[in-house]
């Protein structure tokens, strides 16, 4: 397997101060690959680091062979990277359409209206509220919006920020076998998830993050296995 | 941000002593009235740039209307002498205490909503003095103000009575209040306040987490450099003997402004001297007024982009630099 | 009192209040997407009237070709602000912003004056030197023709902002800045985008005012403050409060400021942003956008 983006001994941080510090890791292609740590670990700065939303203090991201870690958002967009953030990060005072339109924002014009055809086609929610302002959705509604948003450019390496965040079990099921769906397709997904049960299902692979740092690599069973890292990361008992 | 330790803290007031002593002993060096204006005026300055620093470098808040409390404290102090026949010291007095007043007012209602709006309503608090200034002539005297204002005398107790007639005995006088305003803003920022607002300023939501009633605290810092700015603004109008709306004038914010933003926000002594070397400034260029707000303007400028925390912030940060090697390859 | 009277007082406030609007609009823009608080903004209209000036009065050209290429020049100059200076500042650097634009507003106000002196400056435009006169109300036609422009120039923008991917790009960084970067929209060029047009904004108000008022280099001081306060009075961020408070200021300026002086009518303004700043924090027109 050839990795799909490799971080390589890097920091990153919101001002001069490190928050992720000096980390190392390879994330396998078409793999669904699972952030857990504590909060301020540095789950969701790592994640933001390779899309270009944080600082860059030092070190190289490598994204199939090439070094994107001083590329623009929109730069590495363009080369399949596509991110969802945690909550609620969509246009709020516009309408579905308005928000599926700047998701297609890079697209020409006919790809981008095929995209948001095949995306309403798939979440026929989508099409339903399709005048209706983002701000108003349900959380898990606009989280749907959000990861189609992030689809209409057909990423090839999809980071995702706690996306069952705030949704109801139910919802949070749905999401979770769309991402199980997606990584079936073919997309490298990278997520940051509090419930960690949940996202286990669907991983392949786990890292662990401490202030900043890697304390453990693995598939989810090692994970399970490590004392240590249950009860400190997972709740007592599975 | 805060000088740490005794020792320090004892060798500083040491110095500061001793140049206040020396300041006090500059009339009899035999200087020119002109000088003596010069250093007359530097010592309103420094209250004023003092004051600013105390809300904006230590409290975080951008306050564009000291000069409002600066003239309140000046038509205050200059109607009650002519006006109401008070003592001057009586006048100067309460034209602090109003400005003092109004700064918390104008800080109460801006503040509860933001930060920005506090910057906002301090800039139209001032326009608006301005404008009251000028238009309400029935007391004010409208554009043309209040000419004539009398001397400032103290009654020694056997020693007869002395009148701040000359420039250098009222370098004395403004001295005094400079001084006693050092003395007032360094006992705060270095006192548990102190470090309550340097902590409001660096992470309010943090301070407030801690149950620190943040908003007191920012009401003290604004109330107590508005006093002082309307201390300073009611002792000096006797010196230029005539107030007018133009005490209110937006170039005294912007050279305040300045002084503080050079000096470095939050760096005490950085401060105190920027002021100094901005009131001598202009007399050392001998340019316009013009030219010499270009000069300015282009230093805020170039400050803003290249050091933000002012002189007194570089080498603070060297300082802290040379303490603690960064981790990683620093940033870009 | 006349109701003629009242009319015409009226629509002198409505040709004002269309200026106003251009530079509160443009205000609001650069606010909005770059988090700046465009402290220098009266100067540019400033220099867009003393540019009129210079092209109508001294090289004696065309007035609507002058506006054109005071426009033009004035994009050009925004987008020099943002790339020399206002680029390097953070979204959330309000002060920071705050300051670096009133240095900017030193130098050129100051620069200004030390070049071409405080005498003010007549801008006749020959063509523009009769009336017209609807319903018994007398307009010149410079004021017609200020009220001409600034109606184009806000039209123009209304279009930009919703019929065009810029414009609607403009609104979705306004509305939710990481969102924007996360579906690809450059949030530089459009940060410069935004204040090339803020600017072109503030040059076509220069250039529409400047056969009305004389031109001078403190015409700019106040009509920023007053800016500030339609923005503020209209809800930081939205674009048809700031238009409608801005008509209302020129409207009541003209009316009132027939009876009492000109700087208390100036101090009602002030006032009233204050009350507004203290009872309705987010405008009267804000739905929330930060202040």
């Amino acid at each position: 397997m050839t990795p799909a983006l490799a971080f390589e001994g890097v920091s990153a941080g919101y001002s001069d101060e490190a928050i992720v510090r000096d980390l190392s890791c390879t994330i396998e292609d078409r793999s669904v690959t699972c952030l857990i740590g504590a909060n301020g670990a540095g789950k969701s700065t790592l994640l933001k680091s390779a899309f270009g939303l944080v600082r860059h203090l030092g070190g190289r991201l490598i994204y199939r062979g090439e070094a994107i870690h001083e590329l623009l958002p929109e730069a590495r967009l363009q080369r399949g990277i596509a991110l969802v953030p945690q909550g609620r990060c969509n246009f709020q005072d516009m309408t579905v359409r308005e928000n599926l339109w700047l998701g297609a924002y890079t697209l020409a014009r006919p790809a981008a209206e095929a995209a948001i055809g095949r995306r309403v086609a798939q979440f026929p929610m989508l099409g339903r509220k399709w005048n209706q302002l983002a701000g108003n959705l349900s959380g898990g509604e606009q989280q749907i919006l959000e990861m189609s948003m992030a689809l209409l450019v057909d990423p090839t390496l999809l980071l995702l920020d706690e996306p069952s965040l705030g949704l109801s079990p139910k919802t949070m099921n749905e999401v979770f076998a769309v991402i199980r769906a997606l990584a079936a397709s073919g997309v490298t997904v990278v997520m940051v998830e509090q419930n960690v049960h949940g996202a286990l299902a669907i991983s392949d692979r786990v890292i662990v993050l401490d202030l900043g740092q890697k304390i453990f690599e693995g598939p989810p069973t090692a994970v399970m296995a490590d004392a240590h890292i249950r009860t400190a990361f997972l709740g007592a008992a599975p | 941000m805060n000088e740490t330790g005794a020792r320090p803290r004892r060798l500083e007031l040491g110095i500061g002593a001793a140049a206040a002593a020396l300041l006090y002993l500059l009339p009899t060096a035999g200087f020119s009235d002109y000088v003596m204006a010069v250093a007359t005026s530097a010592c309103a300055y420094c209250i004023l740039a003092v004051g600013l620093n105390l809300v904006y470098g230590y409290t975080g808040l951008l306050s564009l209307g000291q000069v409002a409390f600066w003239g309140l404290g000046a038509y205050v102090a200059a109607l009650a002498a002519v006006d109401l026949k008070w003592s001057i010291w009586a006048g100067v007095l309460v034209g602090g205490v109003i400005a003092g007043i109004s700064g918390i007012a104008v800080a109460f209602s801006s503040l509860r909503l933001s930060r920005h709006a506090f910057a906002i309503v301090t800039l139209i608090f001032a326009l608006l003095m301005q404008l009251i200034a000028r238009d309400w002539s029935e007391v004010t005297r409208g554009p043309l103000g209040i000419p004539a204002l009398p001397q400032p005398t103290l009654d020694l107790p056997g020693l007869g009575r002395f009148v701040f007639d000359t420039p250098a005995r009222y370098y004395v006088l403004m001295l005094t209040l400079a001084l006693a305003s050092i003395v007032v803003v360094y006992s705060i920022v270095h006192s548990r306040i102190g470090r309550a607002l340097v902590a409001i300023r660096d992470n309010e939501a943090l301070a407030e987490s801690q149950g620190m009633n943040t908003l007191h605290y920012k009401l003290l810092a604004v109330g107590v450099s508005a006093a002082l700015a309307g201390l300073a603004g009611g002792l000096y109008v006797f010196h230029l003997s005539v107030v007018d709306p133009s005490i209110f004038d937006f170039a005294y914010t912007e050279a305040t402004v300045i002084m503080v933003i050079v000096g470095g926000p939050g760096c005490f002594w950085a401060v105190i001297a920027s002021s100094i070397g901005f009131s001598i400034l202009p007399e050392a260029l001998r340019v316009t007024d013009r030219v010499r707000y270009v000069l300015y303007g282009a230093i805020l400028v170039a400050a803003m982009l290249v050091m933000p925390k002012g002189i007194g912030g570089l080498l603070q940060q060297r300082r802290i630099a040379a303490m603690r090697p960064r981790p990683g390859q620093g940033g870009t | 009192m006349e109701l003629q009277y009242l009319l015409q007082l009226a629509a002198n406030g409505i040709v004002i209040g269309s200026v106003y609007a251009l530079l509160a609009i443009g205000l609001s823009l650069i606010f909005g997407i770059l988090g700046v608080v465009n402290f220098a903004h009266g100067e540019f209209y400033m220099l867009g009237a003393t540019a009129t000036y210079a092209l109508v009065a001294l090289l004696g050209l065309d007035y609507w070709v002058s506006i054109v290429l005071v426009m033009l020049v004035a994009a050009a100059i925004g987008i020099a602000l943002h790339d020399l200076f206002l680029k390097r500042i953070g979204r959330h650097e309000f002060e920071r912003s705050m300051l670096l634009t009133l240095g900017l507003a030193m130098i050129l106000q100051n620069g200004a004056l030390a070049i071409w002196g405080a005498d003010p400056k007549f801008v006749r435009v020959p063509a523009l030197s009769g009336l017209i006169s609807p319903f018994e109300v007398r307009i010149p036609l410079t004021r017609a023709a200020a009220f001409a422009a600034a109606i184009a120039g806000l039209f123009g923008l209304i279009y930009l902002l919703h019929r065009t991917r810029l414009g609607q790009a403009m609104r979705a960084v306004a509305s939710n800045p990481t969102a924007a970067s996360v579906v690809g929209i450059p949030a530089n060029l459009i940060a410069r985008a935004t204040v090339a047009v803020g600017l072109a904004m503030c040059g076509l108000a220069g250039a529409a005012l400047a056969p009305i008022y004389t031109v001078h280099p403190l015409m700019g001081t106040l009509f920023v403050f007053k800016a500030f306060a339609i923005v503020i009075i209209g809800g930081m961020g939205s674009l048809s409060g700031a238009a409608i408070v801005a008509f209302a200021l020129g409207i009541v300026e003209s009316t009132v400021g027939a009876y009492v002086s000109l700087s208390t009518t100036e101090g009602i303004v002030f006032a009233v942003m204050i009350a507004v700043l203290l009872f309705r924090p987010l405008g009267l027109f804000g739905r929330g956008l930060r202040v």
